[in-house]
């Protein structure tokens, strides 16, 4: 697990889509964040409960989870992506939804700038036969179950990412927790980024003794 | 095992005021929240109990009022029957 410092691709010519100007490269080396993972999951309410584990799980492990949730602003989303992925050492994937080609694209990206990637899909070689080559790397199964996604995510992150060790059993519980906290939160907790997430839980934690299992102590 | 709930709205608007500053969300969302997350511990085992918390803000200390004492209250009354 030594530790990469930020790839910054410096060669685009000004008219490529992903032309980053001499300030945006400085900003990635500087906001390089070597506890960043970047979430390319689909943005849907079917899809919440498996966004809650993977949120929970991650955190768990100290990591940043990044997610290009809101489109308020009027940048190019592409754009934005792509320096939310530089700034990220890590990255996850998520290419349950076959008929959306932007997470096998944003895939692509974080796989040609060296990114360590969790890969992960609904169904076990489904993918394979559209992207057969991707036949090199392990892609995980969750089968639709935030459980079965906690437990292949643990094993992977304490692989790749952490010195932690975490029971399931802890994850799960703490996965359950969250769940709680965003069925009380309602629309709310829909409209957070997940750094506001978890400092709303660090505050929840605090104040009302809201415990989650395998937080670190602060 | 007897659980506190923060005392009055001292107590919530504290911690929506924390939520504002370290979180940067509005103050309105933030008081919102801090309500929800608030009955969400009273409701679920897994809180663990909170004791009640005394308001820091010299405002709002410096607003209460004291009721004039018993005592002192009976004797003007009495004095005046006199």
């Amino acid at each position: 697990m030594a530790s990469a410092g930020p790839l910054v691709p410096d060669w685009f010519s000004n008219a490529h889509p992903l032309h980053l100007s001499a300030e945006e490269q400085r900003d990635i080396k500087d906001g390089f964040d070597a506890k960043g993972i970047f979430l390319n999951i689909p943005y849907s309410p079917r899809y919440s409960n498996l966004e809650i584990a993977i949120l929970s799980t991650v955190t768990a492990y100290d990591l940043v989870p990044y997610m290009a949730k809101d489109r308020s602003s009027l940048e190019i989303r592409i754009q934005k992506i792509a320096r939310m992925m530089l700034q990220c050492r890590f990255g996850l994937s998520d290419l349950s939804y076959a008929l959306r080609l932007n997470m096998p694209l944003e895939l692509g990206l974080q796989l040609a700038w060296g990114k360590e990637v969790f890969v992960v899909t609904r169904k076990r070689y489904r993918n394979l036969r559209s992207i057969s080559d991707l036949n090199f790397a392990d892609i995980h199964a969750h089968e639709g179950s935030p459980d079965k996604l906690i437990r292949d995510l643990s094993r992977w992150l304490e692989q790749n990412c952490s010195d932690r060790r975490l029971s399931d059993k802890r994850l799960i519980e703490r996965y359950r927790r969250w769940m709680s906290i965003r069925r009380s939160l309602g629309s709310d907790f829909d409209r957070l980024n997940p750094k506001e997430i978890a400092a709303m839980i660090d505050i929840a934690k605090d104040e009302f003794g809201l415990e989650l299992p395998a937080s670190r102590a602060r | 095992m007897m659980k506190f709930r923060l005392v009055g709205m001292t107590g919530i608007e504290r911690v929506a005021d924390r939520m504002h500053k370290e979180i940067g969300l509005s103050h309105a969302t933030s008081l919102r929240i801090t309500r929800k997350l608030s009955r969400l511990a009273e409701s679920v085992a897994w809180a663990r109990p909170v004791l009640a918390t005394k308001t820091t803000d010299k405002k709002a200390k410096s607003s209460v009022k004291f009721a004039p004492k018993k005592s002192k209250a009976r004797k003007k009354s009495q004095g005046s029957h006199r």
